[in-house]
């Protein structure tokens, strides 16, 4: 006896409605997701308000050290450093082609690009 | 009643209740619908406006002078406290503010309202730590002058929402600025923020760096022996101006008394003008190797001409003039030296009042320099037509005529490079955030106002008036000094008369002499005391000078 095998519209349905249900519950999954990472987001936002924060405080107290009058004060009060005198001052003539140079005393090099006031005088 | 007309009696209320619920919805969701939407975006949406990083002001030498720093502000959203008295005592408690004082501010209707702006990193973590709901903190810039009162007037200051209010801050606020954007921000019932599909962030474009000509080492120089002067002289205010003599760059600007940009006292806002580019006053002395050079130039004198200087007093058009030293026949060169105001007279005669008011023009006085900094005058130069019998002989010796002190260096600058005018330059080049030149400033001649010849007489000049004249104590060793003192008279508008007690002592020069590098003007107004200019300017002069030519490594020629 030959059987035909029938169609059943049911299992489609039930393919399809499954189908359905899991393209619904990834959106919802990802709009979920969405929300806890943006929730993620602002905690971070915040920590990184307070850690720029305290970069700032920590750059205000670098400059507060490292500013001219304050070097320019230790030096003076705590180190006992005085200005050079202008006796004290040794200036070595050197060309830029020479400028390997290098002293171990922290002369002045004297800079040979001063322009004569009459090299300028083309106007 | 029967069964079959209680069920239709209760399919009846039943589809009753559903059409009276559909009505409802209809008019919620269809009639009502933009209502409601409103309603609950007030609740759920915020504009905030970001405005991103303002650029940093740099010396020549890329030394920040003025920085963003990133400071919390901490702001309430009212309708999102859930218990007010609690916050209030909190925040009271942590701002250290008055219960009354927040309070206050949270009973408004606003849905924002600022609790206190900029605060301290600690506060801040406190706030943060209280979980208060309906608190927030945001970032937001605040200035912050590294070097503190180095420069503060140039420089400038911004104010709380980060407009320039004086000074680079001010004339470059437009460059310094960083973009302004306005973002839409949703947020759920608790507060938190919602990051939904199609937010759009700011892009967190900040504002171009601005180069200036500012030698922060010169500048600390100058307003060191600034100070110092101000402290002897006890003058009523003080300034050094140094400019490089070959291209019209300021190298630096101090004033005293100035400010901290840092500090907060609202004293500050006094002292934000420029005194070097707003303030006029009369030059006296140093003006008269302006109408010298108009002389030589128009060969209208030799240096060897003689002059009959009238022994110390002359009466012109029956006003008198006198000098301080009597003498009898001067040269020209002599009458520069000693700076007789009667042999000027004598000399500026020879002059027409249009040509001398055009040199006097063409030297940039009487008009704006162009220096890019807020509130410069023109200073005052009458027309030829609006003199007096006198004025040709007043302005001979420097009366008459109202200067700033950018403009005299401007001029002296012009005698240090060969006779051409630069355009005083305080901003050398703009740069973004990566330090790629966007725009850069290049020196401007404005124009020739005397030829180079005339130009080397005047310096050879001014550098007799150092070593033999009035100006002896402006000399340097080593180096060769080109200078001229001025100690005026100020005009007393109650009498109508020059004042007997108050003066401008101002010193102005330049060095090395032969290689001119800086121009360097000092000027004292109101000096207590000793109020002679080769006295009290002309030593400041050289102690910056010095300094200024061992910082710049320029050897000594003599």
């Amino acid at each position: 006896m030959v059987t035909e095998k029938k169609d059943r519209p049911g299992k489609y349905y039930f393919l399809f409605f499954i189908g359905g249900l899991l393209v619904f519950l990834f959106y919802v999954w990802e709009c979920a997701e969405v929300i806890t990472l943006s929730y993620q987001i602002n905690e971070l936002k915040e920590e990184l308000i307070l850690l720029e924060n305290k970069n700032c405080h920590l750059k205000t107290k670098l400059y507060r050290y490292t500013n001219l009058a304050n070097i320019d004060k230790i030096a003076r009060e705590e180190r006992g450093m005085v200005s050079p005198q202008h006796e004290n001052i040794l200036f070595l003539k050197v060309t830029f082609k020479e400028n390997k140079v290098s002293s171990n005393r922290g002369f002045f090099i004297a800079r040979e690009d001063t322009k004569d006031a009459s090299e300028n005088a083309h106007y | 009643m029967p069964q079959k007309t209680r069920i239709i009696s209760s399919i009846l209320i039943v589809i009753f209740t559903l059409i009276v619920l559909e009505i409802r919805l209809y008019y919620i969701q269809i009639v009502g619908h933009h209502r409601y939407k409103k309603m609950a975006d007030k609740q759920s949406i915020s504009v905030r406006q970001d405005e991103f990083k303002r650029g940093t002001i740099y010396d020549r030498n890329g030394k920040e002078l003025a920085i963003e720093l990133e400071l919390s502000s901490v702001y309430a959203m009212p309708s999102s406290i859930s218990n007010p008295e609690e916050t209030v005592k909190k925040l009271a408690l942590l701002l250290d503010v008055r219960e009354k004082e927040i309070r206050k501010k949270l009973e408004t209707s606003n849905s924002f309202v600022w609790l206190r702006r900029k605060i301290d990193t600690e506060i801040a973590e406190k706030i943060k730590n209280s979980h208060l709901k309906g608190i927030e903190l945001i970032n937001e810039g605040k200035r912050f002058y590294p070097e503190n009162e180095l420069a503060s007037q140039v420089i400038g200051l911004a104010g709380l929402d980060n407009q320039g209010l004086s000074g680079i801050e001010n004339s470059f606020d437009t460059i310094l600025r960083g973009k302004i954007e306005k973002t839409i921000r949703r947020k759920d019932g608790f507060g938190r923020e919602l990051i939904a599909a199609g937010t759009a962030y700011p892009s967190g474009v900040s504002g171009y760096g601005v180069v200036t000509t500012i030698d922060s080492v010169i500048q600390y120089i100058a307003e060191v022996e600034l100070r110092k002067a101000y402290n002897e002289t006890r003058a009523k205010l003080a300034t050094i101006v140094v400019q490089d003599s070959q291209t019209g760059e300021i190298l630096a600007l101090a004033n005293f008394p100035s400010f901290n940009g840092n500090d907060l006292s609202p004293e500050k806002y006094k002292y934000l003008k420029i005194p070097a580019i707003c303030n006029i006053f009369e030059p006296g002395s140093t003006f008269k190797p302006i109408v010298a050079a108009a002389l030589l130039e128009e060969n209208l004198v030799t240096l060897e001409d003689l002059f009959y200087c009238e022994n110390g007093v002359y009466l012109f058009n029956g006003l008198p003039v006198r000098d301080h030293e009597k003498e009898n026949w001067l040269t020209f060169l002599q009458i520069l030296e000693k700076s007789s105001n009667i042999g000027m007279v004598k000399a500026g005669q020879l002059l027409e009042e249009n040509k001398l008011y055009q040199y006097v023009r063409d030297f940039g006085f009487g008009n704006y320099t162009g220096v890019k900094l807020p509130g410069e005058t023109p200073g005052i130069l009458k027309k030829p037509k609006d003199w007096s019998e006198i004025s040709l002989s007043r302005l001979s010796f420097g009366q008459g005529v109202g200067v700033t002190a950018i403009q005299l260096i401007s001029a002296f600058s012009c005698l240090a490079n060969g006779g051409v005018l630069m355009e005083p330059m305080i901003v050398k080049r703009i740069i973004d955030s990566n330090e790629k030149v966007v725009a850069e400033f290049h020196p401007c001649p404005v124009r020739r106002v005397i030829s180079y010849k005339t130009a080397q007489t005047l310096t050879d000049i001014l550098c007799r008036i150092v070593k033999n004249g009035t100006g002896k104590e402006a000399r340097i060793g080593g180096y060769k000094v080109a200078g001229k003192t001025g100690t005026a008279q100020k005009f007393d508008p109650a009498t109508g008369k020059y004042s007997d007690t108050s003066y401008i002592a101002s010193f102005i020069g330049y060095l090395p002499a032969d290689r001119p590098r800086v121009t360097i003007l000092v000027l004292l107004d109101e000096p207590q005391g000793f109020y002679w200019a080769g006295s009290i300017a002309a030593p400041v002069f050289a102690r910056v000078g010095l300094r200024i030519m061992h910082h710049l490594g320029v050897p000594p020629e003599l």
